[in-house]
């Protein structure tokens, strides 16, 4: 390869096109979508990056990209890449209040007693839910447990025995997930949701700024284990729908404050 | 003084200074190493007043331990333990485990970032002048920082606020907005930090 001139280098564009230093400060526009998610990715999630989502649809692309998620990914060529990471654990340690973590859809992610006490969506990546499984051991409590107001997606969670997610409060929405229980002879002591948030009287109620400590299932398998959900608190199974479809069930239901 | 380089702007001014100031920037430093020493670099897209700004901040870099761009973003608590950015994190480790364990390092990389972040508490344009500059040279700290700088000025603001600092127009209409809110629902308060 012939050596470059000095002149030929320094013409070389490495900017984006049309760099002109006398233009006026509407110039802050021609940073590109590389350079914008690069200074977006400096903003906590909460609230900036949800700020910014409102700011106009380009923005909003940027922001909700998934490029700005965390990624688990089981293979191990991918872990030297800034915000992936080889498990959910480290993820979910790594992440801050309000990120998004993307799950590979891979058949043998590890989750056992794995605590999110922070608000964050977990989305499983793959197609469909079966897609991307959660697989709980024999010897762990549960798979998840949440002590924070989280949303989790398109994800399969498995236990062996236990309990697939443990609610201790928090809003939790669960959408187009499958909850397995494995069939054993101790069903009794492994449910898919168990919930353990106690609804605080009138008084206190009045000075949560936010809702009550609830579960939202919308469109979720739920197989074996006694029953789909147990309360220890005193939250309520209501609002119960199915659908039957040839070779499962879906659910929708709320575990909340007991409607009157 | 040591061996100066001379940098010519866009707009025909020259600059004369020391290597380890302009070989912050790798694009000079590779021009520099090409044949003759004493010409100058001409750099066409860079006009003398962001130049200025530059040197301005190469000159405190020069003889700087150079590891605070290794911080993932500069939480406002400036402790290297805290780690306010996911993107980052394992390269993080090496640079703030010196900074740990050295005393003097870690004082002067504190120092250095305070000044780095007054550095950048200026309007947007300048910030984004700094941006495409820092790009086109290839100044990796200068890059950060901009970017930090550029962030700043977003931290804290609702989106209207956004809006007008960066001469932006709202694009949607009250149903979209509507439809964007209703994704966040799930968290508690998704503008409160």
């Amino acid at each position: 390869m012939a050596k470059r001139t000095r002149m030929e280098l320094a013409a070389v564009t490495l900017a984006p096109a049309s760099y002109s230093p006398s233009v006026s400060s509407s110039t802050i526009h021609s940073l590109d979508d590389g350079c914008l998610t690069h200074v977006f990715s400096f903003l906590m999630p909460i609230p900036d990056r949800y700020s910014i989502a409102l700011v106009c649809h380009r923005w909003r692309y940027l922001a909700c990209h998934p490029r700005l998620w965390l990624r688990v990914e089981r293979s191990t060529k991918n872990t030297s890449e800034p915000g992936v990471f080889p498990n959910l654990q480290d993820a979910i340690s790594a992440a801050r209040p309000g990120d998004t973590i993307l799950i590979s859809p891979c058949r043998d992610h590890i989750a056992c007693n794995i605590q999110i006490k922070k608000p964050l969506c977990l989305i499983g990546g793959g197609e469909l839910p079966d897609d991307t499984v959660l697989t709980c051991s024999r010897g762990s409590e549960s798979a998840l447990e949440f002590l924070s107001t989280c949303k989790i997606t398109n994800l399969t969670i498995r236990t062996e025995l236990g309990y697939c997610l443990l609610h201790r409060s928090g809003r939790l929405t669960i959408e187009g997930c499958i909850l397995q229980c494995e069939e054993n002879p101790l069903d009794y002591l492994s449910f898919p949701i168990i919930s353990t948030a106690t609804v605080p009287n009138a008084f206190r109620q009045s000075l949560k700024e936010h809702g009550n400590d609830s579960i939202t299932v919308a469109q979720t398998r739920i197989e074996g284990g006694a029953k789909a959900v147990f309360t220890s608190g005193n939250l309520a199974l209501q609002r119960v729908r199915a659908i039957y479809t040839r070779s499962c069930i879906f659910f929708w239901f709320e575990v909340g404050e007991q409607e009157l | 003084m040591g061996k100066t380089i001379k940098l010519i702007s866009g707009d025909g001014e020259m600059f004369e200074v020391e290597e380890a100031v302009a070989f912050q920037s790798n694009i000079i430093k590779s021009l520099a190493d090409e044949d003759n020493a004493d010409d100058c670099i001409p750099l066409p897209r860079v006009d003398s007043q962001i130049l200025s700004k530059v040197l301005e901040f190469c000159r405190k870099h020069a003889n700087s331990p150079s590891v605070h761009t290794k911080f993932a973003a500069i939480p406002s608590e400036l402790c290297p333990k805290h780690d306010g950015s996911a993107a980052g994190a394992s390269s993080s480790e090496s640079s703030s485990a010196h900074s740990e364990t050295c005393r003097a390092c870690y004082d002067a990389v504190m120092k250095l970032v305070q000044w780095d972040l007054e550095f950048v508490k200026v309007d947007l344009d300048l910030i984004h002048h700094l941006l495409k500059a820092a790009n086109y040279l290839d100044i990796e700290d200068l890059m950060f920082m901009a970017v930090e700088g550029a962030a700043n000025a977003i931290r804290g603001n609702n989106p209207e606020e956004i809006r007008k600092l960066f001469d932006l127009e709202n694009d949607f209409t009250p149903e979209e907005e509507k439809e964007i809110l209703k994704e966040y629902s799930w968290l508690d308060d998704p503008f409160e930090p």
